[in-house]
């Protein structure tokens, strides 16, 4: 047995791609929303990451309308550990980028894909994300993530972001706010087509600082219920729901 | 005729995106159709090839604009044109795709395919050339619109508005030197290095099918630090 495959048995990467990739529940709205989620879990460990990957259609256009609040629902029982506090202010992450954050800040890393229109033609622009954790806002966490492409626009954004905390039967919500996100003048907003976002700390790479998501001892039959909201730029509305099946 | 432009940003001597919007006078019924349009910008502001590309007219006719490196492109516009059908016109929408051309004598060219798709469907290229304007104009660009004929008998299309956005601040690509992967930015469309009181001006002149000419000028404010 070779020695990658001795680590990942030792490892013992569990991944539970939700089988359920339920389509968007869409009210009146053309753009609508796929969700899929992954569970990142060492076995028997109980701390790991949670990957969101939302994908944006729409069957009239070439172009997605752009999203503007996306509200992404954690399972109960699933949250966020944060080992030590530290934050990273959004206009030092706007002017210099991820490399100036407090390290202990990073939450999560992922990547998505932004449509634009030009002419005729239909451009697209690979972003890089960072989540960082921002500083407190009326007592609750913030998020700020940045969200960074090259070419063929060099553009640097901010994304605010809340996490609120789980009330009733509903869990940790993370709210995020996309700003227009402009191209050039007189060309209509560019959008987000898909966006992956991995929270915590994948098995095989852990954190240096710790921040991981916490998975509870026990798991709902059918698995985690995984839910979004997503609200439009013409102010449109669609839903999303999947299920990460119970870890083995 | 009315004609609206911006510099953004504003910043002299700074790469720039250049947005103008025009509406031509006399649509509707028995309009007269355009038969070239002249842009004169502020002097001082020029475009900067290094870094881009170029494509011919014979490519853009035969591929449309994914036959263009991705360099060469420079700009997009669009706006409304009107069709005859008998007595009645017809409102057409339409996009522009503006490409960078080979120098012809030592001037810069441009190429803007212009396709619509309805009533008729209609796709051409159009061909442009630098010319150097008088004070306070400079960089300038001359474009020639041949007739457009729909049925036979029917007047030609004529343009009721239009609009163009030309270069950008922040345009970037990747290039291989040396073996390394380097971001190379394009600086395009330069701001002139100071603005006049007034603001940075633009003039525009249509040239009718009949002879007449229109003219309409406007200016970009200066940045707040030099008013």
């Amino acid at each position: 047995m070779s020695s990658a495959l001795l680590k990942a048995g030792a490892t013992a990467l569990l991944l539970s791609l939700a089988a359920c990739t339920a389509p968007a529940a869409s009210s009146r709205a053309a753009t609508t929303a796929r969700l899929t989620s992954l569970l990142s879990v060492g076995r028997g460990a109980s701390f790991g990451a949670v990957t969101f990957e939302v994908r944006f259609s729409d069957p009239d256009t070439a172009i997605p309308a752009p999203v503007r609040v996306a509200t992404l629902s954690l399972p109960t029982g699933l949250t966020l550990q944060v080992p030590r506090l530290s934050a990273c202010e959004p206009r030092r992450l706007a002017a210099h980028g991820p490399g100036r954050c407090p390290d202990a800040s990073l939450l999560g890393r992922g990547r998505a894909l932004v449509e634009g229109r030009a002419g005729s033609q239909v451009i697209s622009e690979q972003i890089s994300l960072w989540a960082f954790l921002g500083p407190l806002h009326d007592l609750q966490p913030t998020v700020e993530i940045l969200a960074r492409g090259y070419t063929p626009f060099d553009r640097r954004i901010v994304l605010g972001g809340l996490v609120q905390a789980p009330e009733g039967s509903r869990g940790e919500q993370l709210v995020l706010r996309i700003p227009p996100v402009r191209t050039l003048p007189l060309e209509p907003d560019a959008s987000v087509s898909t966006m992956t976002l991995t929270i915590g700390a994948v098995p095989g790479r852990p954190r240096r600082n710790g921040n991981a998501v916490k998975v509870p001892r026990s798991c709902p039959r059918g698995g985690f219920p995984v839910a979004g909201e997503f609200v439009y730029a013409d102010g449109s509305t669609s839903s999303a729901q999947t299920t990460i099946p119970c870890p083995r | 005729m009315q004609l609206a432009a911006a510099l953004t940003p504003n910043v002299p001597g700074a790469p720039t995106n250049l947005s103008a919007t025009l509406t031509l006078p006399g649509t509707g019924a028995g309009s007269t159709p355009a038969r070239s349009l002249l842009v004169l910008g502020p002097r001082g502001m020029s475009l900067d090839a290094r870094g881009l590309s170029t494509c011919t007219a014979d490519r853009l006719e035969a591929v449309g604009p994914r036959g263009c490196p991705a360099q060469a492109r420079v700009g997009f516009g669009g706006g409304v044109g009107e069709v005859s059908f008998g007595s009645e016109r017809v409102r057409e929408p339409f996009v522009l795709d503006f490409f960078l051309a080979p120098p012809t004598g030592g001037r810069l060219a441009v190429l803007a395919l212009l396709s619509a798709h309805s009533p008729i469907g209609l796709e051409m290229v159009l061909k442009g050339a630098e010319v150097r304007g008088p004070s306070p104009y400079g960089f300038g660009l001359a474009l020639a619109l041949p007739a457009i004929e729909t049925v036979p008998g029917a007047s030609a299309v004529s343009i009721e508005s239009g609009f163009v956005s030309i270069g950008g601040s922040n345009i970037a690509y990747y290039e291989r030197r040396h073996g390394v992967r380097t971001l190379e930015h394009v600086r395009g469309l330069i701001a002139p290095r100071t603005c006049p009181s007034g603001g940075f001006p633009f003039e525009t002149t249509v040239t009718f099918e009949d002879g007449t000419t229109s003219v309409a000028r406007t200016s970009s404010p200066c940045p707040a630090r030099h008013r």
